[in-house]
Protein backbone atom coordinates (compact mmCIF):
# COMPACT_ATOMS: atom_id res chain seq x y z
CA UNK A 1 0.00 0.00 0.00
CA UNK A 2 1.47 3.28 -1.50
CA UNK A 3 2.63 5.50 2.01
CA UNK A 4 0.87 8.13 0.29
CA UNK A 5 -2.44 6.74 0.10
CA UNK A 6 -2.23 5.58 3.49
CA UNK A 7 -2.55 9.21 4.84
CA UNK A 8 -4.68 10.64 1.95
CA UNK A 9 -1.71 12.85 1.12
CA UNK A 10 -2.56 13.37 -3.06
CA UNK A 11 -1.15 17.18 -3.79
CA UNK A 12 2.48 17.62 -3.49
CA UNK A 13 3.57 21.18 -2.19
CA UNK A 14 6.50 21.07 -4.12
CA UNK A 15 7.82 17.97 -6.53
CA UNK A 16 11.06 17.57 -7.21
CA UNK A 17 10.74 13.87 -8.85
CA UNK A 18 12.77 12.01 -6.39
CA UNK A 19 11.30 13.01 -3.40
CA UNK A 20 8.51 15.43 -2.98
CA UNK A 21 6.95 17.89 0.03
CA UNK A 22 3.14 16.82 1.24
CA UNK A 23 1.39 18.89 4.32
CA UNK A 24 -0.85 16.67 6.30
CA UNK A 25 -2.54 19.69 8.44
CA UNK A 26 0.57 21.69 9.71
CA UNK A 27 3.40 18.41 9.85
CA UNK A 28 5.56 18.58 6.52
CA UNK A 29 5.91 15.19 5.29
CA UNK A 30 8.62 14.66 2.91
CA UNK A 31 8.36 11.09 0.98
CA UNK A 32 11.18 9.57 -1.09
CA UNK A 33 10.57 7.99 -3.97
CA UNK A 34 13.36 6.57 -6.03
CA UNK A 35 13.74 3.08 -5.98
CA UNK A 36 16.80 2.68 -2.76
CA UNK A 37 16.80 6.71 -2.47
CA UNK A 38 20.48 5.84 -2.14
CA UNK A 39 22.47 9.46 -1.01
CA UNK A 40 24.73 11.41 -3.46
CA UNK A 41 24.95 15.24 -4.35
CA UNK A 42 21.50 15.19 -6.07
CA UNK A 43 20.22 13.61 -2.97
CA UNK A 44 21.35 15.95 -0.78
CA UNK A 45 20.39 19.29 -2.53
CA UNK A 46 16.85 18.08 -2.90
CA UNK A 47 16.17 17.15 0.32
CA UNK A 48 17.47 20.78 1.48
CA UNK A 49 15.48 22.78 -1.18
CA UNK A 50 12.38 20.77 0.71
CA UNK A 51 13.75 21.35 4.50
CA UNK A 52 14.25 25.32 3.11
CA UNK A 53 10.55 24.78 2.43
CA UNK A 54 9.83 23.71 5.84
CA UNK A 55 11.79 25.90 7.71
CA UNK A 56 10.17 28.74 5.76
CA UNK A 57 6.62 28.23 6.89
CA UNK A 58 6.16 28.79 9.90
CA UNK A 59 2.88 27.37 10.21
CA UNK A 60 4.71 23.91 10.18
CA UNK A 61 4.66 22.20 13.62
CA UNK A 62 6.59 19.29 13.03
CA UNK A 63 8.26 17.16 9.71
CA UNK A 64 8.49 13.65 9.07
CA UNK A 65 10.84 12.06 6.13
CA UNK A 66 9.26 8.54 4.95
CA UNK A 67 9.81 6.67 1.57
CA UNK A 68 7.37 4.85 -0.60
CA UNK A 69 8.25 1.10 -1.57
CA UNK A 70 10.79 -1.39 0.06
CA UNK A 71 13.91 0.94 0.85
CA UNK A 72 13.54 4.37 3.04
CA UNK A 73 17.11 4.64 2.46
CA UNK A 74 19.99 2.40 1.50
CA UNK A 75 22.80 4.83 2.43
CA UNK A 76 25.46 6.15 -0.10
CA UNK A 77 25.48 5.60 -3.54
CA UNK A 78 28.70 3.86 -3.76
CA UNK A 79 28.05 3.48 -7.55
CA UNK A 80 27.77 7.28 -8.19
CA UNK A 81 30.77 7.77 -5.67
CA UNK A 82 33.16 6.08 -7.75
CA UNK A 83 32.57 8.26 -10.66
CA UNK A 84 33.25 10.58 -8.11
CA UNK A 85 36.65 13.46 -7.98
CA UNK A 86 38.12 13.97 -5.06
CA UNK A 87 37.03 17.23 -4.73
CA UNK A 88 33.72 16.05 -5.67
CA UNK A 89 33.75 13.56 -2.91
CA UNK A 90 34.71 16.55 -0.01
CA UNK A 91 31.63 18.87 -1.51
CA UNK A 92 29.39 15.46 -1.15
CA UNK A 93 30.58 14.59 2.57
CA UNK A 94 30.18 18.27 3.68
CA UNK A 95 26.76 18.62 1.79
CA UNK A 96 26.05 15.30 3.31
CA UNK A 97 27.73 16.64 7.23
CA UNK A 98 25.28 19.35 6.73
CA UNK A 99 21.99 17.60 5.89
CA UNK A 100 22.70 15.34 8.93
CA UNK A 101 23.32 18.52 11.35
CA UNK A 102 20.33 20.43 10.16
CA UNK A 103 18.11 17.59 10.56
CA UNK A 104 19.83 17.43 14.00
CA UNK A 105 18.90 20.48 15.00
CA UNK A 106 16.22 21.24 13.16
CA UNK A 107 13.68 23.94 14.75
CA UNK A 108 10.74 21.48 14.90
CA UNK A 109 10.27 18.36 16.07
CA UNK A 110 11.27 15.26 13.36
CA UNK A 111 10.41 12.08 12.80
CA UNK A 112 11.46 9.29 10.47
CA UNK A 113 9.05 6.72 9.49
CA UNK A 114 10.79 3.61 8.30
CA UNK A 115 9.06 2.50 6.02
CA UNK A 116 11.24 -0.43 4.74
CA UNK A 117 15.54 -1.24 4.98
CA UNK A 118 17.20 1.72 6.14
CA UNK A 119 20.97 0.57 6.07
CA UNK A 120 24.06 2.49 6.45
CA UNK A 121 23.72 6.17 5.70
CA UNK A 122 20.34 5.59 5.58
CA UNK A 123 19.85 4.44 9.49
CA UNK A 124 22.12 7.89 9.92
CA UNK A 125 19.54 9.92 7.80
CA UNK A 126 16.88 7.85 10.61
CA UNK A 127 18.94 8.52 13.66
CA UNK A 128 19.02 12.00 12.91
CA UNK A 129 15.69 12.92 13.84
CA UNK A 130 13.74 13.11 17.36
CA UNK A 131 11.54 10.39 16.79
CA UNK A 132 11.82 7.05 14.67
CA UNK A 133 8.68 4.72 14.04
CA UNK A 134 9.65 1.79 11.87
CA UNK A 135 7.11 -1.08 9.83
CA UNK A 136 6.82 -3.90 12.42
CA UNK A 137 7.45 -6.72 9.95
CA UNK A 138 9.56 -5.80 7.41
CA UNK A 139 12.42 -3.92 5.99
CA UNK A 140 15.64 -3.77 8.66
CA UNK A 141 16.98 -0.69 10.42
CA UNK A 142 20.91 -0.97 10.47
CA UNK A 143 24.23 0.59 10.83
CA UNK A 144 26.17 -2.47 8.56
CA UNK A 145 29.14 0.19 7.96
CA UNK A 146 31.30 -2.50 9.73
CA UNK A 147 30.39 -4.91 7.37
CA UNK A 148 30.90 -3.03 4.23
CA UNK A 149 34.65 -1.52 5.40
CA UNK A 150 33.42 1.61 5.82
CA UNK A 151 34.04 3.88 8.85
CA UNK A 152 31.82 6.29 10.47
CA UNK A 153 32.85 10.33 10.74
CA UNK A 154 34.04 11.08 14.02
CA UNK A 155 30.86 13.18 15.04
CA UNK A 156 28.46 10.16 13.92
CA UNK A 157 29.13 8.50 17.26
CA UNK A 158 28.13 11.20 19.90
CA UNK A 159 25.22 11.12 17.45
CA UNK A 160 23.80 7.59 17.60
CA UNK A 161 25.35 7.45 21.37
CA UNK A 162 23.29 9.97 22.44
CA UNK A 163 20.20 9.15 20.37
CA UNK A 164 20.66 5.44 20.98
CA UNK A 165 22.01 5.41 24.89
CA UNK A 166 25.32 4.04 26.20
CA UNK A 167 25.38 0.49 26.76
CA UNK A 168 24.62 -2.90 25.12
CA UNK A 169 21.99 -1.31 22.28
CA UNK A 170 24.42 0.86 21.28
CA UNK A 171 27.68 -1.11 21.01
CA UNK A 172 25.29 -4.22 19.22
CA UNK A 173 24.09 -1.76 16.45
CA UNK A 174 26.58 0.02 15.89
CA UNK A 175 30.04 -1.75 16.09
CA UNK A 176 28.60 -5.52 15.26
CA UNK A 177 26.48 -3.75 12.74
CA UNK A 178 23.08 -6.31 13.91
CA UNK A 179 19.73 -5.75 11.98
CA UNK A 180 16.26 -4.76 13.05
CA UNK A 181 13.27 -4.98 12.30
CA UNK A 182 10.77 -3.15 13.72
CA UNK A 183 9.73 -4.80 16.63
CA UNK A 184 13.08 -5.60 17.60
CA UNK A 185 14.15 -1.61 16.94
CA UNK A 186 11.58 -0.94 19.44
CA UNK A 187 12.73 -3.21 21.77
CA UNK A 188 16.34 -1.91 21.80
CA UNK A 189 15.53 1.72 22.33
CA UNK A 190 16.03 2.36 18.72
CA UNK A 191 12.51 3.33 17.16
CA UNK A 192 9.22 4.74 19.44
CA UNK A 193 6.67 2.75 17.88
CA UNK A 194 6.14 -0.28 15.33
CA UNK A 195 2.97 -0.19 13.83
CA UNK A 196 1.76 -2.01 10.66
CA UNK A 197 2.84 -0.93 7.18
CA UNK A 198 -1.19 1.04 6.43
CA UNK A 199 -0.46 2.43 9.94
CA UNK A 200 2.66 3.81 9.49
CA UNK A 201 2.18 6.94 8.60
CA UNK A 202 -1.13 7.44 10.45
CA UNK A 203 0.45 6.31 13.25
CA UNK A 204 3.65 8.68 12.99
CA UNK A 205 1.46 11.41 12.50
CA UNK A 206 -0.45 10.74 15.65
CA UNK A 207 2.70 10.27 17.72
CA UNK A 208 4.37 13.28 16.50
CA UNK A 209 1.08 15.65 17.56
CA UNK A 210 1.14 13.94 20.96
CA UNK A 211 4.68 15.49 21.35
CA UNK A 212 4.19 19.26 19.85
CA UNK A 213 0.44 19.52 21.12
CA UNK A 214 -1.87 21.99 19.64
CA UNK A 215 0.59 24.86 20.10
CA UNK A 216 3.73 23.04 18.72
CA UNK A 217 6.84 24.14 20.47
CA UNK A 218 8.19 27.85 20.33
CA UNK A 219 10.55 27.01 17.61
CA UNK A 220 13.62 29.46 19.37
CA UNK A 221 13.34 27.62 22.46
CA UNK A 222 13.17 24.01 20.76
CA UNK A 223 16.37 24.69 18.47
CA UNK A 224 18.48 26.20 21.73
CA UNK A 225 17.50 22.89 23.40
CA UNK A 226 18.72 20.66 20.51
CA UNK A 227 22.04 22.76 20.35
CA UNK A 228 22.42 22.27 23.97
CA UNK A 229 21.61 19.00 24.35
CA UNK A 230 23.63 17.83 20.84
CA UNK A 231 26.66 19.91 22.13
CA UNK A 232 28.95 17.44 21.77
CA UNK A 233 27.67 16.27 18.16
CA UNK A 234 28.69 20.27 17.13
CA UNK A 235 31.89 20.27 18.65
CA UNK A 236 33.05 17.18 17.05
CA UNK A 237 31.12 18.06 13.63
CA UNK A 238 33.25 21.33 13.65
CA UNK A 239 36.28 19.52 14.27
CA UNK A 240 35.74 16.87 11.21
CA UNK A 241 35.20 19.29 8.86
CA UNK A 242 39.15 21.03 9.94
CA UNK A 243 39.93 17.24 9.01
CA UNK A 244 37.93 16.78 5.90
CA UNK A 245 40.45 15.98 3.57
CA UNK A 246 42.13 13.08 5.31
CA UNK A 247 38.73 11.96 6.04
CA UNK A 248 37.75 12.04 2.00
CA UNK A 249 41.40 10.30 1.22
CA UNK A 250 39.73 7.25 3.92
CA UNK A 251 36.60 6.92 2.03
CA UNK A 252 38.26 6.73 -1.48
CA UNK A 253 41.20 3.95 -0.14
CA UNK A 254 37.93 2.39 0.87
CA UNK A 255 36.07 2.26 -1.81
CA UNK A 256 39.35 0.72 -3.98
CA UNK A 257 39.67 -1.84 -1.48
CA UNK B 1 -7.15 11.03 52.77
CA UNK B 2 -4.52 10.95 50.54
CA UNK B 3 -0.96 10.38 53.44
CA UNK B 4 0.24 6.54 52.78
CA UNK B 5 -0.32 4.62 55.53
CA UNK B 6 3.24 5.03 57.10
CA UNK B 7 3.35 8.54 57.09
CA UNK B 8 0.01 8.76 58.15
CA UNK B 9 1.21 7.15 61.79
CA UNK B 10 4.24 9.47 61.94
CA UNK B 11 5.16 12.29 64.52
CA UNK B 12 5.57 15.21 62.13
CA UNK B 13 7.84 18.29 63.25
CA UNK B 14 6.79 21.22 61.76
CA UNK B 15 9.46 23.63 61.24
CA UNK B 16 7.98 26.33 58.81
CA UNK B 17 4.32 26.60 56.93
CA UNK B 18 4.52 24.00 54.13
CA UNK B 19 7.19 21.92 54.91
CA UNK B 20 7.51 19.48 57.77
CA UNK B 21 10.03 16.33 58.66
CA UNK B 22 10.31 13.69 60.69
CA UNK B 23 12.29 10.26 61.49
CA UNK B 24 11.14 6.76 60.59
CA UNK B 25 13.22 4.43 62.01
CA UNK B 26 16.75 6.19 60.86
CA UNK B 27 15.27 7.26 57.76
CA UNK B 28 14.52 11.32 57.77
CA UNK B 29 11.61 12.26 55.80
CA UNK B 30 11.03 15.76 54.04
CA UNK B 31 7.37 16.39 53.27
CA UNK B 32 6.39 19.00 51.19
CA UNK B 33 2.73 21.01 51.27
CA UNK B 34 2.73 24.19 50.68
CA UNK B 35 -0.45 25.13 48.83
CA UNK B 36 -1.73 22.54 46.48
CA UNK B 37 1.87 22.62 44.16
CA UNK B 38 4.72 22.88 46.24
CA UNK B 39 5.64 25.88 44.48
CA UNK B 40 9.44 26.81 45.11
CA UNK B 41 10.79 30.09 46.22
CA UNK B 42 13.00 31.65 48.24
CA UNK B 43 11.43 30.99 51.87
CA UNK B 44 10.76 27.08 50.60
CA UNK B 45 15.20 27.27 49.64
CA UNK B 46 15.57 28.55 53.08
CA UNK B 47 13.56 26.26 55.33
CA UNK B 48 14.56 23.35 53.39
CA UNK B 49 18.12 23.94 53.33
CA UNK B 50 18.00 24.02 57.72
CA UNK B 51 16.31 21.00 57.27
CA UNK B 52 19.08 19.73 55.92
CA UNK B 53 20.88 20.92 58.14
CA UNK B 54 19.53 19.37 60.84
CA UNK B 55 19.55 16.17 58.91
CA UNK B 56 23.10 16.15 58.04
CA UNK B 57 23.89 17.19 61.97
CA UNK B 58 21.61 13.89 63.40
CA UNK B 59 24.70 11.14 62.83
CA UNK B 60 22.36 7.95 63.41
CA UNK B 61 20.27 9.64 60.03
CA UNK B 62 21.13 7.04 57.58
CA UNK B 63 18.88 7.60 54.18
CA UNK B 64 16.75 11.04 53.05
CA UNK B 65 13.23 10.73 51.67
CA UNK B 66 11.60 13.46 50.13
CA UNK B 67 7.65 13.80 49.52
CA UNK B 68 4.85 15.92 48.52
CA UNK B 69 0.94 15.52 49.92
CA UNK B 70 -1.61 15.01 47.79
CA UNK B 71 -1.46 16.07 43.94
CA UNK B 72 1.69 17.28 43.29
CA UNK B 73 5.35 16.59 44.46
CA UNK B 74 6.16 19.73 42.99
CA UNK B 75 4.97 21.83 40.25
CA UNK B 76 8.26 24.10 39.79
CA UNK B 77 9.62 27.48 40.12
CA UNK B 78 6.94 30.28 41.88
CA UNK B 79 6.90 32.45 38.99
CA UNK B 80 3.96 34.02 40.96
CA UNK B 81 6.60 35.21 43.23
CA UNK B 82 9.22 36.12 41.45
CA UNK B 83 6.98 38.50 39.29
CA UNK B 84 6.81 40.46 42.01
CA UNK B 85 10.09 40.74 43.04
CA UNK B 86 13.29 42.78 42.03
CA UNK B 87 15.40 42.01 39.03
CA UNK B 88 18.49 41.46 41.71
CA UNK B 89 16.07 39.08 43.58
CA UNK B 90 15.34 36.57 40.78
CA UNK B 91 18.63 36.84 40.06
CA UNK B 92 20.43 36.19 43.67
CA UNK B 93 17.10 33.23 43.83
CA UNK B 94 18.22 31.38 40.72
CA UNK B 95 21.93 30.84 41.80
CA UNK B 96 20.09 30.04 45.81
CA UNK B 97 17.84 27.59 43.10
CA UNK B 98 21.17 25.99 41.69
CA UNK B 99 23.08 25.80 44.46
CA UNK B 100 20.35 23.98 47.04
CA UNK B 101 20.01 21.63 43.85
CA UNK B 102 23.79 20.80 43.54
CA UNK B 103 23.67 20.23 47.56
CA UNK B 104 20.66 17.95 46.93
CA UNK B 105 22.98 16.18 44.04
CA UNK B 106 25.65 15.55 46.71
CA UNK B 107 23.87 14.75 49.95
CA UNK B 108 26.33 12.60 52.01
CA UNK B 109 23.02 10.29 52.66
CA UNK B 110 21.52 8.24 49.93
CA UNK B 111 18.19 10.22 48.95
CA UNK B 112 15.11 9.06 47.58
CA UNK B 113 12.11 11.27 45.83
CA UNK B 114 8.94 9.68 46.93
CA UNK B 115 6.95 11.12 43.95
CA UNK B 116 3.39 11.18 44.83
CA UNK B 117 1.94 13.29 41.98
CA UNK B 118 2.99 15.67 39.22
CA UNK B 119 6.64 16.65 39.44
CA UNK B 120 6.94 19.60 36.63
CA UNK B 121 9.85 21.44 35.59
CA UNK B 122 11.86 22.44 38.61
CA UNK B 123 9.87 20.14 40.54
CA UNK B 124 11.44 17.42 38.46
CA UNK B 125 14.67 19.14 38.44
CA UNK B 126 14.60 18.58 42.11
CA UNK B 127 13.36 14.74 41.95
CA UNK B 128 15.85 14.14 39.45
CA UNK B 129 18.95 15.05 42.18
CA UNK B 130 18.01 12.39 44.26
CA UNK B 131 19.69 8.89 44.11
CA UNK B 132 16.11 6.97 43.68
CA UNK B 133 13.03 8.04 41.80
CA UNK B 134 9.79 6.12 42.91
CA UNK B 135 6.30 7.00 41.44
CA UNK B 136 2.08 6.76 42.25
CA UNK B 137 1.11 4.01 39.48
CA UNK B 138 -2.17 5.49 39.95
CA UNK B 139 -1.27 9.37 39.53
CA UNK B 140 1.28 12.16 38.32
CA UNK B 141 3.73 12.64 35.67
CA UNK B 142 7.33 13.58 35.51
CA UNK B 143 7.86 16.04 32.95
CA UNK B 144 10.90 18.70 31.87
CA UNK B 145 8.76 20.49 30.24
CA UNK B 146 11.37 23.89 30.02
CA UNK B 147 11.67 23.60 25.95
CA UNK B 148 7.42 24.07 26.10
CA UNK B 149 7.64 27.36 27.98
CA UNK B 150 10.52 28.92 26.07
CA UNK B 151 13.06 28.15 28.75
CA UNK B 152 16.64 27.21 27.66
CA UNK B 153 18.31 23.87 29.39
CA UNK B 154 20.70 25.02 32.29
CA UNK B 155 24.02 23.29 31.25
CA UNK B 156 24.26 22.46 34.89
CA UNK B 157 21.00 20.82 35.16
CA UNK B 158 21.04 19.35 31.60
CA UNK B 159 24.43 17.50 32.76
CA UNK B 160 23.53 15.91 35.48
CA UNK B 161 20.03 14.63 34.50
CA UNK B 162 21.83 13.44 31.56
CA UNK B 163 24.24 11.19 34.05
CA UNK B 164 20.96 10.09 35.85
CA UNK B 165 18.88 9.48 32.80
CA UNK B 166 22.04 8.02 30.74
CA UNK B 167 22.02 8.55 26.77
CA UNK B 168 18.71 7.60 24.63
CA UNK B 169 15.43 8.13 24.63
CA UNK B 170 14.65 8.61 28.33
CA UNK B 171 16.87 11.47 27.52
CA UNK B 172 16.22 13.35 24.40
CA UNK B 173 12.52 12.77 24.36
CA UNK B 174 12.77 14.46 28.13
CA UNK B 175 14.84 17.20 27.51
CA UNK B 176 14.46 17.97 23.58
CA UNK B 177 10.66 17.56 23.58
CA UNK B 178 9.48 17.91 27.39
CA UNK B 179 7.95 14.69 27.42
CA UNK B 180 6.18 13.76 30.52
CA UNK B 181 6.06 10.06 31.67
CA UNK B 182 3.58 8.17 33.63
CA UNK B 183 4.70 5.88 36.44
CA UNK B 184 4.27 2.78 33.98
CA UNK B 185 6.65 4.55 31.39
CA UNK B 186 8.90 6.14 33.72
CA UNK B 187 9.72 2.83 35.08
CA UNK B 188 10.26 1.56 31.25
CA UNK B 189 12.64 4.03 30.45
CA UNK B 190 14.65 3.59 34.06
CA UNK B 191 13.96 6.73 35.22
CA UNK B 192 12.21 5.91 38.33
CA UNK B 193 13.02 2.20 40.35
CA UNK B 194 9.86 1.71 41.74
CA UNK B 195 5.82 1.88 41.03
CA UNK B 196 3.39 1.48 43.54
CA UNK B 197 0.18 2.65 44.15
CA UNK B 198 0.25 5.35 46.65
CA UNK B 199 -1.44 3.10 49.71
CA UNK B 200 2.02 1.33 49.72
CA UNK B 201 4.42 3.70 48.07
CA UNK B 202 5.84 4.69 51.64
CA UNK B 203 6.45 1.22 52.37
CA UNK B 204 7.59 -0.04 49.69
CA UNK B 205 10.14 2.52 49.17
CA UNK B 206 11.29 2.79 52.53
CA UNK B 207 12.11 -1.19 52.63
CA UNK B 208 13.62 -0.41 49.13
CA UNK B 209 15.61 2.23 50.85
CA UNK B 210 16.49 -0.21 53.23
CA UNK B 211 17.38 -3.14 51.37
CA UNK B 212 20.18 -0.63 49.48
CA UNK B 213 21.61 1.01 53.29
CA UNK B 214 22.18 -3.25 54.36
CA UNK B 215 22.92 -3.16 57.77
CA UNK B 216 25.78 -0.48 58.15
CA UNK B 217 24.29 1.64 56.15
CA UNK B 218 26.76 4.44 53.72
CA UNK B 219 29.37 6.27 55.30
CA UNK B 220 28.64 9.73 54.77
CA UNK B 221 31.77 10.67 53.74
CA UNK B 222 33.08 7.67 50.98
CA UNK B 223 29.68 8.39 50.02
CA UNK B 224 29.86 12.29 49.16
CA UNK B 225 33.28 11.76 47.73
CA UNK B 226 31.60 8.65 45.15
CA UNK B 227 28.71 11.02 44.46
CA UNK B 228 31.42 14.11 43.61
CA UNK B 229 33.06 11.72 41.53
CA UNK B 230 30.11 9.94 39.43
CA UNK B 231 28.33 13.82 39.39
CA UNK B 232 31.92 15.63 37.94
CA UNK B 233 30.76 16.81 35.10
CA UNK B 234 27.73 18.53 36.59
CA UNK B 235 29.87 19.69 39.39
CA UNK B 236 32.51 21.30 36.79
CA UNK B 237 29.68 23.13 35.19
CA UNK B 238 28.39 24.26 38.08
CA UNK B 239 31.71 25.70 39.34
CA UNK B 240 32.13 27.16 35.50
CA UNK B 241 28.77 28.99 35.85
CA UNK B 242 29.48 29.82 39.30
CA UNK B 243 32.17 32.22 38.58
CA UNK B 244 31.12 33.75 35.67
CA UNK B 245 28.10 36.19 36.31
CA UNK B 246 24.91 34.42 34.64
CA UNK B 247 21.86 35.51 34.59
CA UNK B 248 20.97 34.14 31.40
CA UNK B 249 18.31 31.73 33.23
CA UNK B 250 16.86 34.08 35.33
CA UNK B 251 16.15 36.46 32.61
CA UNK B 252 14.09 34.01 30.92
CA UNK B 253 11.14 34.97 33.32
CA UNK B 254 11.84 38.80 34.25
CA UNK B 255 8.41 40.92 33.40
CA UNK B 256 8.97 44.27 31.55
CA UNK B 257 9.71 45.83 34.62
CA UNK B 258 12.34 43.47 35.80
CA UNK B 259 14.20 43.98 32.61
CA UNK B 260 14.01 47.60 32.83
CA UNK B 261 14.88 47.26 36.42
CA UNK B 262 18.30 45.29 34.82
CA UNK B 263 18.67 47.29 32.06
CA UNK B 264 19.11 50.78 34.44
CA UNK B 265 21.40 49.01 37.16
CA UNK B 266 23.64 46.71 35.05
CA UNK B 267 24.16 42.98 35.21
CA UNK B 268 25.33 43.67 39.16
CA UNK B 269 23.34 44.85 41.74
Amino acid sequence: MSVKDSSHLHKPVKDLGTVALFYAGDIAVIVMDAGENRMNTVFTDKLSELLDEVEGNTSCKGLITTAEGKFYSNGLDLERLQQYSTEQHKEFFKKLGALLMRLLLFPVPTLAAINGHAFAGGALLAIAHDLRTQRYDKGWLCFNEVFINRQFLNFHYPLMRTKIGSGINYTDAVTLGQKYTGSKSLEKGLIHAAPSASLLLPESLQLLKSFSGKSGYPRESLRLMKADVYGDVIEQYKLDLENIDEMVNKFMRASKL
Amino acid sequence: MTSTSILHQTQWMHTAPGLSFSYQDDIAIIKMENGLENRINNQFLEQFSSILDEIEGEPSCKALITTGASKFYSNGLDVDWMSTQSAHTVVDFFRNFQDFLLRMLLFPLPTLAMINGHAFAGGALLAFTHDIRTMNSQKGWICLNEVKMDKVANPFMAQYVRTKLGDGQAFTDSLVLGRRFTAAEALRYHIIHLSSPLSSLAEESITFLESLCGEDGYRRSTLARFKADVFADAVNIYDRDRTQDKVMVAEQFFTEAQKAEMDQKGPKS
